[in-house]
C-alpha cells in the first residue's frame, strides 16, 4: 500500500502541470457548489424552523409590542405598558422593562430570553391574587425576595416587579413599587446595581422592542437557576395572566406544554413568520437552481479529467503493463490510477472547500438573517463527491484504455 | 526446474487463426544459460512471454519447478512474475517518470520490501551494472546500453530465478551488446538461470544451449 502511494504520488507530481488546470476547474466547482448548498440548507433551516413556530399555536404572538400598547395573542397574552401599576392591574401580564419600550435597531437583533418563575410560584402569584384578591405587588415583592434567595449571582432578576426608569452601563435604576394600602401606591426609587452579561447596550429608551426570537422557558428552569441554567441575567420574566383579554385555557395549554418538557419554546410574530415562511422557501427555489448549476459544473470537470487521465494512461500504457509484469495485480495498478486521480480531485475539493468556508460566511440574506455558515453535511457531501467523481474516472479510463492481454499492451506500446 | 510439454499457442478468431506455437516441449535445468533462436515471426516471443506468466499457451503444460503455471489464479500469477521470473525487453521499457534507482525498486515494492532496504538493494546493482553515478537520472537521459543495463538490474532485483530475455542487445548497437552480453554471462555464472531470445546466431552461440524454432515449432 505504501509503495502504492509513493508510486501515485511520484505520478502526480510527475504530471502536476497536466493535471493543474481540473485542479482549479474542480476547486471552482466545489467552491460554487459548496457556497450554495450552505446557503440552501440554511434556509431550508430557517424554513423548517419557522414552520415549526407556526405549527405551535400556542406560541405565536401575534403582534410585537410598543409603549403603552397590548402585544395580544390568540392563546397568550402579553401587556407591555410604559406605567406599570401593579397594584390596579394586578392579573395582567406584566413585562417592566419592554415597558419602557425597548426597541432594538434592525441590524441588531438580539435574543431576549423570557422565563417563568417555578410553578409553585406562577400559582402563588396568579392564582392566589386572582381568587383571594391579593395585591400582586405585596406577592410579588415576596417573590423578588425568593428570587434573590436562589439567584444570588443573578441579582436582581426579578425586576418584572419594578418599573425601569433609567439604565445606564452596569447599573439599573429601578423604581420599586410598594403597596401601602389597599388602593394606594408609593414610588420609591431605588438603586441597584446590576451586573448584566448581556448589557442593554443594543436598546435605547423609548423605541420599540419587538418579541421576536424570544424563547419561553419552563418553570422548572427557574429552579435550576443555581445551577448555572440561567439563560441571562437579561432576563425578562414574563406571566401568563388571567385578565378580562387573556385565555386561561392557553396559559393552561403553555403549562401543559412546559409539562411535556419542552426545555424551549420558540414563538415569534405571526405575521412576520408568514412572510419569512414565503422568503424561506423562494429562497430555498432559487439556490437549488444554482446547486443545479453547481453540480453541473461538477459532472464537467469529471468529463474534462475522464479525456485528461485516458490520454495519459494511453501513453502510459507500457508502465502500466511493466508494473503487471514485474508482479503488481490489477487492483494494486487500479489503486494506484485511483490514488493519482484522488489526489487531483482531493486537493480541488480541498481549495475549493477552503474557498467555500472563507466566503460562506460572508453570504448573508438580510431579509431571513441567514447566514450561509459552513455546514458538516457539505464536507461531507464534498467528500463522497470526490470518492465518486475519482472512481468514475478511473473505471471510464480504464476501460476504454485497457487491453486484453498484458502481453497485447507491451505490443501496442511497442509499435 | 521448467518443463514444457506439447505446448501450442494460437492466436486470432476461429475463422483467422495464427499458430504461434505448435506443440512444443522441452525441458530447462536450473543454471542454464538457453538461447530461442528463429525467424522473426516463428513463435520464440511467445514462448517466451507464456514462460514469463504474462501470457497463456492454448493447450499444453508448463510446469515450473513442478508448479503448473497456467492452473495459478490471478494473483498467484503476479507473485509468480514478482518472485520467480525477471524480464529484460528489447525495448526496455523503464518507466519515464520515475528515477533510474526507482526504477529498479519497481518489482521490490510490489514484493512488499521496506523503503530502506528497497533503495539499498537498487544501490548495490546499480554498482553491479556499472551505474552508481546515474541513480538519480530520468531513463531520457540514459544511452540504450545504460537503459538496458538499468532493465537488467531491475529484472534481477527481486532474486529470480529465471531470467528472461526477449532481444535484449536489439536496440543497441554492438559495443553496448556485447556489454549486455557479458553481463548476462556473469549474471549465469553466478548461477541464475536465463533464457533468451535472439534471432541472431552470433549472440545464441553464447549460450549453453540454443533452442531454435520454425514455424512454431522446435527443429
Amino acid at each position: 500500500m505504501r509503495y502504492s502511494i509513493r508510486k501515485a504520488l511520484t505520478h502526480f507530481r510527475y504530471y502536476f502541470f497536466t493535471y493543474l488546470s481540473v485542479i482549479l476547474e474542480y476547486a471552482v466547482g466545489v467552491a460554487i457548489a459548496a457556497v450554495c448548498f450552505n446557503l440552501l440548507l440554511s434556509c431550508n433551516d430557517k424554513l423548517k424552523e419557522v414552520e415549526k413556530a407556526l405549527s405551535e399555536d400556542v406560541l405565536q404572538v401575534t403582534y410585537w409590542g410598543q409603549t403603552d400598547e397590548w402585544a395580544i395573542s390568540p392563546d397568550l397574552m402579553v401587556e407591555v405598558r410604559r406605567d406599570a401599576d401593579i397594584g390596579a392591574k394586578q392579573e395582567m401580564i406584566y413585562v417592566p422593562y419592554v415597558s419602557w419600550g425597548f426597541s432594538i435597531p434592525d441590524e441588531e437583533w438580539r435574543n431576549v430570553y423570557v422565563m417563568f418563575p417555578t410553578k409553585e410560584d406562577y400559582e402563588k402569584l396568579v392564582g392566589e391574587s386572582r381568587e383571594e384578591k391579593i395585591y400582586v405587588g405585596s406577592i410579588v415583592e415576596e417573590y423578588l425576595v425568593e428570587l434573590e434567595k436562589i439567584s444570588k449571582d443573578s441579582k436582581k432578576i426579578g425586576f418584572f416587579y419594578s418599573n425601569l426608569l433609567e439604565w445606564n452601563e452596569g447599573t439599573l435604576w429601578l423604581g420599586q413599587q410598594t403597596i401601602a394600602g389597599k388602593d394606594t401606591a408609593e414610588m420609591e426609587i431605588e438603586e441597584v446595581e446590576v451586573v448584566l452579561n448581556k448589557p442593554f447596550k443594543l436598546v435605547s429608551q423609548a423605541e420599540q422592542f419587538s418579541l421576536q426570537e424570544c424563547i419561553i422557558l419552563p418553570p422548572e428552569y427557574m429552579s435550576l437557576l443555581e445551577n448555572g441554567r440561567n439563560v441571562g441575567k437579561d432576563a425578562i420574566v414574563l406571566l401568563p395572566t388571567n385578565s378580562e383579554r387573556s385565555d386561561m385555557q392557553a396559559v393552561g395549554k403553555l403549562l401543559q406544554r412546559l409539562a411535556e418538557g419542552n426545555e424551549e419554546l420558540h414563538f415569534e410574530v405571526t405575521s412576520q413568520l408568514v412572510a419569512l415562511r414565503k422568503s424561506a422557501s423562494d429562497l430555498t427555489a432559487e439556490y437549488q437552481d444554482l446547486v443545479y448549476v453547481s453540480v453541473s459544473i461538477l459532472a464537467i470537470v469529471m468529463l474534462g479529467m475522464t479525456g485528461v487521465f485516458i490520454i495519459l494512461l494511453q501513453k502510459r500504457r507500457n508502465g502500466v503493463a511493466i508494473s503487471l509484469a514485474y508482479g503488481a495485480t490489477k487492483l494494486q495498478v487500479f489503486g494506484e490510477l485511483f490514488l493519482e486521480v484522488f489526489f487531483v480531485f482531493g486537493i480541488g475539493g480541498f481549495i475549493g472547500m477552503f474557498v467555500a468556508t472563507k466566503v460562506s460566511p460572508k453570504v448573508v440574506i438580510e431579509a431571513l438573517e441567514v447566514v450561509a455558515s459552513v455546514r458538516f453535511e457539505v464536507v461531507v457531501a464534498v467528500l463522497l463527491c470526490t470518492f465518486f467523481e475519482t472512481l468514475v474516472v478511473c473505471l471510464f479510463s480504464v476501460q476504454a484504455v485497457k487491453s486484453r492481454t498484458l502481453v497485447e499492451t507491451l505490443r501496442q506500446t511497442h509499435r | 526446474m521448467i518443463r514444457v510439454e506439447n505446448m501450442t499457442k494460437i492466436y486470432g478468431a476461429e475463422q483467422v487463426q495464427t499458430k504461434a506455437l505448435d506443440g512444443v516441449s522441452f525441458q530447462i535445468e536450473e543454471g542454464e544459460f538457453v538461447a530461442i533462436t528463429g525467424k522473426s515471426g516463428c513463435g520464440k516471443s511467445s514462448l517466451l512471454h507464456i514462460l514469463g506468466g504474462m501470457d497463456m499457451q492454448t493447450s499444453g503444460h508448463y510446469f515450473f519447478e513442478e508448479t503448473e503455471v497456467n492452473k495459478l489464479s490471478d494473483k498467484e500469477m503476479a507473485e509468480f512474475r514478482n518472485r520467480k521470473i525477471g524480464f529484460v525487453f528489447q525495448a526496455f521499457y523503464l518507466l519515464e517518470e520515475f528515477q533510474t534507482l526507482q526504477n529498479i525498486e519497481l518489482p521490490l515494492g510490489y514484493s512488499g520490501w521496506k523503503s530502506g532496504k528497497r533503495r539499498k538493494r537498487a544501490m548495490e546493482l546499480l554498482q553491479l551494472v556499472g551505474l552508481s553515478h546515474k541513480g538519480r537520472n530520468h531513463p531520457s537521459q540514459l544511452s540504450g546500453g545504460e537503459q538496458q543495463r538499468i532493465a537488467i538490474a531491475r529484472a534481477i532485483a527481486n532474486y529470480p530465478k529465471l531470467l528472461l530475455a526477449d532481444e535484449p542487445t536489439g536496440n543497441l548497437d554492438k559495443e553496448n551488446g556485447e556489454r549486455i552480453m557479458e553481463l548476462l554471462k556473469r549474471l549465469n555464472k553466478e548461477g541464475l538461470t536465463i533464457v533468451m531470445v535472439t534471432h541472431d546466431l552470433e549472440l545464441a552461440k553464447e549460450a549453453s544451449r540454443i533452442i531454435h524454432i520454425s514455424d512454431g515449432k522446435i527443429v
